[in-house]
């Protein structure tokens, strides 16, 4: 941003034109700090959204981290079960489709405050919070059965592996509701309309992440035998 | 420093969202569609025994979600290049450092 101060002066505001809604004043503020209080960039979108998509570019890293672990250590149980011989793929595939779906709520959601429709936008918030909590609420269940089932977190390797990766996504999805029902509770409030869209734009940019990321664990920890 | 991208005076809901164009609903509920009927598929593709296809076909398919999920839900096919740039390279990193990884602990064989 320029170091330049604005004033009403510097844009020649000193016979205000009451007939234009957007003098140059406004035009030479706008110039300076962007439309809506956003500062203008160079790359075409506000930091806040560069920082989200550079944040899920290292997130890649993590999620490739951990599925790679488990690629290696799930065949190497020395004791108790291995996880992939407790899978229940119809209950998994059902949590996969929730998600799935959560997908699109969300983005209903948004497209919804860029009508500014805010009651839609709320129930579609809503939803998909809930959506996000039975995934969770099928993982829980998930490994609450293998727990039952003699397969703890430190029975082997292979379980660790698997913990840790899908118990990392949980955590995700955990922070993604958290941040759908603070929208949710500030569009309650009042505090969330159509110039606040880029707000949900970024929390959805999140969430759709947690969905890619499952779409990859589903396939290769699950399917790919 | 080259030019800031400002929309033009009067636009701020398009501001609200970089000024970008968007599909209407419907074309979303199309697109969940699609990916329902993928993950269908990638099911039906886990019980029917298709031999040495179904990991390729799974891994097709895996990544056919994926991409249309970044492309249509997280508006990459409509946002600034600069976002499709930030996100394909961690995805291509992460794929690199990770297949490297993999290959050292002899995984492949």
């Amino acid at each position: 941003m320029s170091e330049t101060t604005l004033t009403r002066d510097d844009a020649g505001a000193d016979e205000p034109d009451e007939s234009a809604p957007h003098s140059d004043f406004v035009e030479a503020v706008e110039a300076e700090i962007g439309v809506g209080g956003h500062a203008a960039t160079s790359t075409g979108m506000s930091n806040n959204k560069l920082a989200m998509w550079v944040f899920l570019g290292t997130e890649c890293l993590l999620f490739g981290g951990l599925i790679s672990t488990y690629l290696l250590y799930k065949d190497r149980a020395v004791t108790g079960p291995k996880a992939s011989s407790l899978y229940d793929i119809p209950f998994t595939s059902v949590s996969s489709f929730i998600l799935l779906m959560s997908s699109l709520t969300m983005v209903l959601s948004l497209s919804a405050l860029r009508r500014g429709d805010v009651r839609r936008n709320r129930i579609w918030l809503v939803t998909t919070a809930l959506l996000g909590s039975t995934f969770l609420a099928g993982q829980i269940y998930e490994f609450t059965a293998f727990v039952n089932e003699g397969l703890g977190y430190t029975t082997n390797i292979s379980a660790s592996a698997f913990y840790t990766l899908t118990g990392f996504h949980g955590a995700h999805v955990t922070v993604g509701i958290l941040m759908l029902l603070s929208l949710a509770t500030l569009s309650v409030k009042g505090q969330l309309g159509p110039e606040r869209g880029e707000t949900v734009e970024i929390v959805g940019l999140y969430w759709h992440f947690v969905d890619v990321v499952w779409i990859v664990i589903f396939t290769v920890v699950y399917l790919i035998p | 420093m080259s030019a800031p991208t400002t929309p033009a005076p009067g636009s701020a809901p398009a501001e609200a969202h970089g000024g970008h164009e968007h599909p209407p609903d419907r074309v979303y509920v199309y697109i969940a569609l699609i990916l329902a009927a993928l993950t269908g598929i990638e099911i039906a593709l886990y019980y029917i025994e298709v031999g040495s296809a179904e990991i390729p076909a799974l891994l097709i398919l895996m990544v056919m979600k994926f991409v249309i999920v970044a492309l249509f839900f997280m508006h990459l096919r409509f946002d600034s290049k600069v976002a499709t740039r930030m996100f394909s390279i961690g995805v291509v990193l992460a794929l690199a450092v990770y297949i490297g990884a993999l290959s050292t602990f002899a995984f492949w064989s």
